[in-house]
């Protein structure tokens, strides 16, 4: 595993959320009232990019067919939505927003 | 207490309602009976990727129905209601405290001559899209009939597998219905730019051909070569049952807010319902996916005494090529538009207001806008003209600061 910078922590107002690229493919970091989480950022569902979406009520709404996921656990929340995200761990140090990125291994055995 | 729920219909409005009963904390029976012989699918894909890839995508994992109790009674209709039993078509009779009826709508017919040909196809169930993908070859010339989302999609899906498409429409403009001004003439110009030919104010009076599709005759007498023709000009709500069962129908089944038919017990969602909210100018029957899947989930919360008087905002959306179009509202010519974004193709968004306030929007290629006009028509809000018409402001944060100020 290892950490990678995704943005500074007053990049994104709270209920933000914006797009990083990574070794383990895109990934849409939010910015919460309590806390700073990560997903998977394409939707599950279709081809779309969940940062374009629409933060609310801690959850994202999928900018193409509206599908809902649940943003601390990437559970899926409102149909055509039916199969969770991949969440990353996410840790702030200073002003920095850091993402947890998995090795290639690591993820296989998960 | 409640020991059954029986579930006529397998499209979103019923799968949605199933799932929603259990959501709500419902244990008993649920029975989901669906006329097709296939796991319930998401029907948006029938005329997109159907046509184009095949794929298919079941509305939830089969698994579900296991986990959720749902017993699913595939190929079955059911054929009369009578107080506290359905009547299913193979004769069997279910016992149940509560009905939901389901049943959609029925493509509407062309009454013409050759309308009978080989090589007429209709869009409705997966079944019309896998045998409309099998015809699409590349090079086949392709009428297409009606000038609606459903047509305006299979128009693009047939361009995408190399056809040559004549579209053909009896109004001035095409989506007009749900694409509202000028975002239907923005996209008519997209389909014009991919290399379909657009015929509007114009009638299919005769299909041509011996056994199989030649052509179609125009009413201004023109005759196009055609190796299919695809009809989309509508559907009508599937109200057999409900006429068979003596419960009250006007276009559609008559529901109340809460989903409530004139028989007891007996409850309607989706597009067989003719309904009314505050949304609409008029009582009628709204046919979009996503609204009958909130349909489905309100009779859900009905059936269960916990009813809220449903009041969603009409929400649609439409792929066509590589463009996304949505829009929310029930937008009127009489509507004041203002406009963000460059008409004519580019990404951009028509905002409805009506005596000064936000009503609606469409957007193409700018699905935020919606999302968030659709959050602020919730709360009353209105953002000044230029606002909407500012491309840099991004509406998710005028929303949340409109929202804030007033909370």
């Amino acid at each position: 595993m290892k950490w990678i910078k995704a943005c500074d922590t007053h990049a994104l107002a709270v209920d933000g959320v914006t797009r990083v690229d990574s070794a383990a493919g895109p990934i849409a970091v939010y910015h919460l009232r309590d806390g700073w989480f990560a997903t998977q950022d394409t939707c599950t569902h279709a081809v779309a990019s969940l940062a374009d979406g629409f933060v609310e009520d801690g959850m994202i709404e999928c900018p193409v067919h509206a599908g809902k996921f649940c943003i601390k656990t990437g559970e899926p929340r409102t149909l055509p939505a039916t199969e969770p995200l991949a969440t990353f761990v996410v840790k702030i140090e200073g002003e920095d927003v850091l993402l947890a990125i998995p090795d290639d291994e690591e993820e296989s055995a998960a | 207490m409640i020991a059954r729920c029986v579930i006529v219909g397998g499209g979103a409005a019923g799968v949605n309602a199933a799932l929603s009963l259990r959501k709500l904390g419902y244990d008993g029976d649920i029975v989901l009976v669906c006329a097709e012989d296939r796991l319930p699918y998401e029907r948006p894909a029938v005329s997109k990727d159907v046509l184009l890839t095949g794929r298919l995508p079941p509305i939830v994992p089969e698994r579900v129905y296991a986990e959720l109790r749902v017993d699913l009674r595939l190929g079955r209709r059911a054929s009369r209601l009578r107080a506290g039993a359905v009547e299913l078509d193979d004769g069997t009779e279910l016992h149940t405290d509560k009905v939901l009826i389901a049943t959609g709508g029925r493509v509407r017919q062309l009454r013409i001559p050759g309308a009978e040909l080989s090589g007429v196809h209709y869009v409705r169930f997966a079944n019309d899209g896998e045998a409309i993908r099998a015809e699409l070859r590349p090079g086949a010339r392709v009428a297409v009939i009606g000038g609606g989302l459903i047509g305006a999609e299979v128009s693009a899906s047939a361009i995408q597998a190399g056809c040559d498409v004549d579209w053909i429409e009896a109004g001035y403009r095409c989506m007009t219905r749900s694409v509202s001004h000028p975002l239907d003439e923005a996209l008519m110009a997209i389909h014009r730019a991919r290399g379909v030919r657009i015929h509007t104010r114009m009638a299919v009076v005769r299909v041509l051909g011996d056994a199989r599709v030649a052509g179609v005759e125009l009413s201004d007498g023109r005759r196009l070569d055609a190796d299919v023709v695809v009809v989309g000009i509508g559907i009508d709500p599937d109200v057999d049952l409900a006429r068979a069962s003596g419960i009250d129908v006007d276009d559609g089944i008559v529901v109340d807010a809460f989903n409530a038919t004139s028989m007891p017990n007996v409850y309607a969602a989706g597009d067989v319902t003719h309904h009314k909210t505050r949304h609409m100018a008029a009582a009628g029957r709204l046919e979009h996916w996503r609204y009958a899947q909130s349909h489905g989930e309100a009779a859900a919360r009905s059936m269960l005494g916990r009813g809220e008087a449903f009041d969603e905002l009409p929400w649609f959306w439409t792929d066509q090529y590589d463009h996304h179009v949505e829009g929310c509202g029930l937008p009127r010519a009489s509507d004041e538009v203002v406009v963000r974004g460059e008409l004519g193709g580019g990404a951009s968004t028509a905002f409805y207001l009506r005596e000064g306030r936000l009503v609606g929007a469409t957007s193409l290629d700018r699905p935020n806008d919606v999302r968030a006009a659709m959050r602020l028509i919730a709360r009353g809000l209105t953002p000044t003209h230029t606002t909407l018409q500012d491309t840099h402001r991004d509406l998710r944060k005028v929303e949340k600061e409109m929202s804030h100020a007033i909370s």
